[in-house]
């Protein structure tokens, strides 16, 4: 009898995991409808990393090392943090878009945690678009500046992982963002500023070219934890800089997604579904 | 305020509710603005804001099978409802029980027993074909294979939808694509359904094949069926029960052979004749008659078209239109409904009158 009610407890719960694993599934699958977008920003990736190292080769002159960064270094960082940037998810927009038209109404009556599903969601979309990214941005590396110096492949999976996290970090994060639409009619401008200050903090430029009361205000922020802690370690690995960037991704991604909880729950009542 | 669990017992028969709605009522609150750059500022500083009332104080239960008409004019609160009903949501008051679930605090449970069709919304995934969409829904609703398979099969069948589960659906017609909507809503076989609009925008004959399936599968599964529309024909050839709401709070709710004996007595008869004919039937009422020239190459010129209301209670439709058709040569005919917005009105005013400037012949 027990027996009997463990084994059905085990289904349930495989459908459950199931459920999740069909979404991130489909998602992919419907992402690639939107082949030609992808094709579109492969395109703009390679044309971004070419104006960087454009820019680069000019500042490096005749070489040398600037905050600790040979040139292969930085073009290779920005390999990484493009990277990063191009495979992130739209979440805020497709929040905003679901909660503005009303079509939440649909997600809202199915068996499912709205935030879940727009992970597994979130999710299927970024799969694809790093898996597709990764390898292309490691073959324009090669072909714009070569090899990365000093590169062993075992660290290779720990960048994944941080890369992965710092996806996953600035999902939950415009996912805070995104919900605010239970609210606000126009809020964009959260959105905007998030992405500039992530630009300034790690995107363009590693933390370690900012003053010293600059670096460290950075490192207790977010943002550099999306796109610098990646990009950092995996032109220059030690082992004393992955577990600190590995902890904060990982307590600032629970943080935004109680955060997102909250917001949720909190929103989900006061929401408003016009028409139709 | 406590729900009678017990079953009741109405004419002598047993019945089980399976929807209970008290004093339920829904109020948002929206900014207003004045008009020009004025307003704009003044709203910027000190927003003012204005309480609508989209539901209010309504109460009403559904029985188990039944077939219900939920009707009203846009805006009447209908969709409100059913998204209160279906945990989409909050209610400011009131109670709601759907099968003796509160869908507010049990949206996800509830979600595994009812099923949902929003005729102006889809979903469905837009870029992948319908068997796609159906695989994950099965799985969100954690159903096992080997049913999905055989539900899958029933459905596709029943709602001939065999060649549309393979194109991708931004593809399909509307129709096509509302037929895929209902079965896609079926797939966990709900108690409840709740079809909001569903035969909205679509050409008639659609409309027949919807409202067929509709019956057919409350008929074979004893789905409950919790139907929104502001069609009169849906309610006429589809339920025993209807509610009409209007401005949020309930104005009608009785049997639709009642509704249709005292409210949907009126047929619209719109004729069109090749000459200029006087029309004196008794008991009719001439809402709109007019003659015009046509270029007609022929010798006569003149048309004569009259839009006219006939009281079934009192006249037989058929004996009317032979008695039309005998008074001359008839270039068209059309029979329909009084819109529902009359109707409407006909109960707030009492007497199920026409409400136009009426001539009776």
């Amino acid at each position: 009898m027990s027996l009997n009610r463990s084994w059905d407890s085990l289904v349930i719960t495989r459908l459950k995991i199931r459920k999740y694993g069909l979404i991130i599934g489909t998602s992919f699958q419907n992402s690639l409808a939107y082949g030609a977008n992808f094709l579109f920003d492969t395109f703009f990736y390679a044309f971004v990393l070419f104006i960087f190292l454009q820019l680069w080769r000019a500042i490096y002159g005749h070489g040398g090392a600037i905050a600790g960064y040979s040139l292969n270094q930085m073009i290779w960082y920005c390999v990484i943090t493009e990277m990063i940037a191009f495979s992130g998810s739209n979440i805020f927009y497709s929040l905003n878009e679901e909660i503005k038209n009303g079509n939440i109404a649909y997600a809202l009556n199915k068996p499912y945690h709205y935030i879940s599903y727009q992970l597994a969601n979130g999710l299927g979309l970024m799969g694809i678009k790093i898996i597709i990214n990764g390898l292309f941005g490691v073959f324009l590396g090669l072909l714009y500046i070569g090899p990365l110096n000093g590169f062993h492949v075992n660290y290779l999976p720990l960048i994944i992982l941080l890369v992965c996290n710092g996806l996953i970090l600035n999902f939950f994060a415009i996912t805070c963002l995104g919900l605010t639409a239970f609210w606000l009619e126009e809020n964009t401008a959260f959105f905007w500023i998030y992405q500039k200050l992530s630009f300034m903090l790690g995107l363009f430029l590693p933390v370690e070219f900012f003053p010293g009361w600059l670096q460290k205000l950075a490192l207790v922020l977010p943002f550099p934890y999306v796109f610098y802690g990646p990009a950092r370690l995996a032109v220059a690995f030690s082992w004393e800089k992955f577990w600190p960037i590995l902890w904060v991704q990982l307590g600032y991604s629970g943080l935004f997604l109680v955060l997102a909880l909250l917001i949720y729950r909190k929103g989900v009542k006061s929401l408003h579904v016009n028409g139709g | 305020m406590a729900f009678e669990k017990r079953p009741g017992d109405r004419n002598g028969e047993i019945f089980m509710p399976i929807i209970e709605v008290a004093g339920l009522t829904k109020q948002f609150r929206t900014k207003v603005k004045e008009t020009g750059l004025k307003g704009s500022f003044r709203s910027l500083i000190m927003p003012e804001y204005l309480t609508v009332k989209a539901v209010e104080n309504i109460g009403f239960q559904v029985e188990q099978g039944e077939i219900l008409a939920f009707m009203g004019p846009n805006g009447a609160g209908k969709s409100t409802t059913i998204k209160m009903l279906t945990g989409i949501l909050y209610p400011t008051a009131g109670k709601i029980q759907v099968l003796g679930l509160n869908p507010t605090r049990n949206r996800r449970q509830l979600a595994f027993r009812i099923g949902t069709v929003f005729g102006q919304k889809s979903q469905l995934w837009f870029h992948l074909p319908p068997q796609d969409s159906f695989r994950l829904l099965a799985g969100i609703y954690e159903i096992p294979d080997r049913e999905f398979r055989m539900r899958v099969d029933y459905l596709v069948d029943l709602f001939d939808i065999w060649d549309l589960m393979r194109i991708p659906v931004r593809k399909l017609s509307l129709g096509q694509r509302v037929r895929c909507e209902i079965a896609a809503s079926l797939l966990h076989k709900p108690e409840v359904i709740f079809l909001d609009e569903p035969t909205i925008g679509l050409d008639i004959v659609v409309k027949q094949k919807i409202r067929d399936l509709i019956l057919l599968m409350n008929r074979e599964e004893r789905t409950t069926i919790f139907l929104t529309s502001h069609d009169v024909g849906d309610i006429e050839q589809l339920c025993r029960r209807a509610i009409i709401i209007n401005h949020g709070a309930v104005v009608l709710n009785e049997s639709v052979k009642n509704l249709k004996y005292n409210y949907l007595n009126y047929k619209i008869i719109a004729v069109k004749y090749s000459r200029p004919v006087s029309i004196q039937i008794p008991g009719i009422v001439k809402l709109k008659e007019k003659e015009y020239e046509t270029a007609a190459i022929s010798g006569e010129s003149m048309e004569y078209a009259a839009k006219i209301a006939v009281d079934t209670k009192k006249q037989n439709l058929q004996h009317v239109v032979n008695q039309l058709m005998g008074l001359g040569e008839v270039l068209d005919i059309t029979i329909s409904d009084q819109p529902l917005e009359e109707i409407i009105t006909a109960i707030y005013t009492a007497a199920p009158e026409m409400n136009a400037n009426v001539t009776e012949s």
